[in-house]
Order: structure tokens, then C-alpha cells, then sequence
């Protein structure tokens, strides 16, 4: 199944472009959701009054869908017969690396600088 | 309403939990023999899992999301009143662990499918304990969380 070899590149893409729009909102956030209101605005309005507060994470969610999408279809017509050893290390390496970096990015919440 | 899928949420997440430490015993520590419980506890056929692995993480995920709203505006808010950051924080690494998570279930199925290479055992069983790590961590957070400040 040709489609399957690109899921490692897919998890792999939509992890990294996860982590990205996330930190470096509001960037790459596409939508916003305000709960009080149970409307979803396009891009980053201002979050005042009842438009607050606003909620970024399903536009994360959707721009890291995109990316992986876009990563594992490209993967998916490369030529070869299946994803290299070298590709499964980094498939298994990525997420230890991205939850490191994320605790250093979340520090702050727990007290460090 | 929200309570509601709040506690099947929860059930899910139970369910996801018990059969993942089943899989990554079992991928990290199969059984050789004997009957004592943590030799049983190991003794499962770990591919049989990944299936159910994958639609409870999702259908956990997605009530997960349905939910979300209801925390943003109620419980979140409240504990930033109080300053309570590390729970607010807490939340904040749970969201984006399961968010990896979801991610990497498609790597986790391609790397489980038969016929299993054996060049790829060390990528399905890091994915395993991986995942395992991260729904531990968030079943835990949401755990305490939900103690600190309810739906």
C-alpha cells in the first residue's frame, strides 16, 4: 500500500508543525473559537468582552493536519519500497525531542525562568 | 451534558490506559513462562492491541475536545484567579502531549502492521512506551485537574 509508507512522514510533520504554530502564535493560527460565544472566527481577533477568552488549539490541531497531510503525500510518491531505518529512528526520536522541548517551553508555568 | 462526556471521557481514557501498559509490557518485557501476575500482566499478544489502542485514543481525544470549551471558560478561569499556574500549566502540557500523540498513531499503526520487520522493532516498541508515557501522564494531569477544580 503506497499510501501507508508516507504515515511516518505524516506523524512526524504534523508533530513538528504542531509544536511550531503553537509557539510561535498567532503566526500560523488560522481560526480562532471563542466558548462563550460557540463561534469560530477566521485568524486572531482581539479577545475583549464576551469574544474572550480565546481558544487557538483546533487551529493548531488543523495546521499541523495540513503539514502532515502535505509531508506524508510527498513521502508517499518518493520511490522506494518502504521507509528506511534511518526514517524509523527519527520517527521514534521525534516525539522525545518535541515533549523536551516543550517542557522548556511550558517551564514557566511550573516557576522557572 | 458536559458532565456527562466528561465521565465517559474519563472511561475511555481508562480503557486506553489499561490496554497500552498491557502492549508496551508486553513489547518491552514479553513473557518467557511462568504464572505469577506480572508474567500474565506481560503474556498478552501485543499486536492484537493496536486497533483498540487507536479508536480509544481517538474517541478519547475527541470527547477530550468536546469538553475543552467547558474547561476554558469554568475551570481554568477560576484557577487563574486563584494563580494557581502549575494546575493551569499542568493543562497546558496534557493539551499538547495528546495532541503528539495523535499524531504519531498513524507511525505507531505502520510500524505494528503485519508483516512486522524486524528492522523496525526498536521503532514500534520507543512509539509503544512513548504513547504509554504520554496517556499516563495525561490520564494522571486530568485526574488531579478534575480533583482541583470540576466541570
Amino acid at each position: 500500500m503506497r499510501l501507508a509508507r508516507g504515515l511516518p512522514a505524516f506523524s512526524c510533520a504534523f508533530a513538528i508543525a504542531y509544536l511550531i504554530s503553537m509557539y510561535f502564535h498567532p503566526a500560523f493560527t488560522l481560526f480562532t473559537y471563542a466558548p462563550r460565544l460557540g463561534e469560530w472566527f477566521a485568524g486572531v481577533p482581539a479577545a475583549t468582552g464576551k469574544m474572550a477568552p480565546g481558544m487557538y488549539w483546533y487551529s493548531w490541531l488543523s495546521t499541523a493536519l495540513i503539514a502532515g497531510v502535505a509531508a506524508g503525500g510527498v513521502a508517499s510518491v518518493v520511490p522506494g519500497d518502504k521507509p528506511s531505518r534511518a526514517l524509523s529512528t527519527i520517527v521514534w526520536a521525534t516525539p522525545l525531542v518535541l515533549v523536551a522541548i516543550l517542557l522548556y517551553i511550558e517551564r514557566t508555568w511550573f516557576g522557572f525562568k | 451534558m458536559t458532565i456527562y462526556l466528561l465521565i465517559l471521557h474519563g472511561l475511555c481514557a481508562v480503557a486506553l490506559l489499561g490496554a497500552i501498559t498491557h502492549q508496551a509490557a508486553s513489547a518491552w518485557a514479553p513473557a518467557k513462562g511462568g504464572a505469577s501476575f506480572l508474567t500474565r500482566f506481560r503474556a498478552v499478544n501485543a499486536p492484537s492491541y493496536v486497533n483498540a489502542v487507536i479508536v480509544l485514543f481517538i474517541v478519547t481525544f475527541a470527547l477530550g475536545a468536546i469538553v475543552y470549551p467547558a474547561y476554558r471558560i469554568g475551570a481554568r478561569i477560576y484557577m487563574e484567579d486563584l494563580r494557581m499556574s502549575k494546575p493551569v500549566g499542568s493543562f497546558e502540557v496534557k493539551e499538547h502531549l495528546v495532541t503528539f500523540g495523535l499524531g504519531f498513531l498513524p507511525a505507531y499503526w505502520y510500524y505494528w502492521r503485519a508483516p512486522r520487520a524486524p528492522e523496525h522493532d526498536v521503532a514500534r516498541k520507543w512509539l509503544t512506551l512513548i504513547l504509554a508515557l504520554i496517556v499516563w501522564s495525561a490520564f494522571l494531569i486530568g485526574h488531579i485537574l478534575n480533583n482541583t477544580k470540576g466541570l
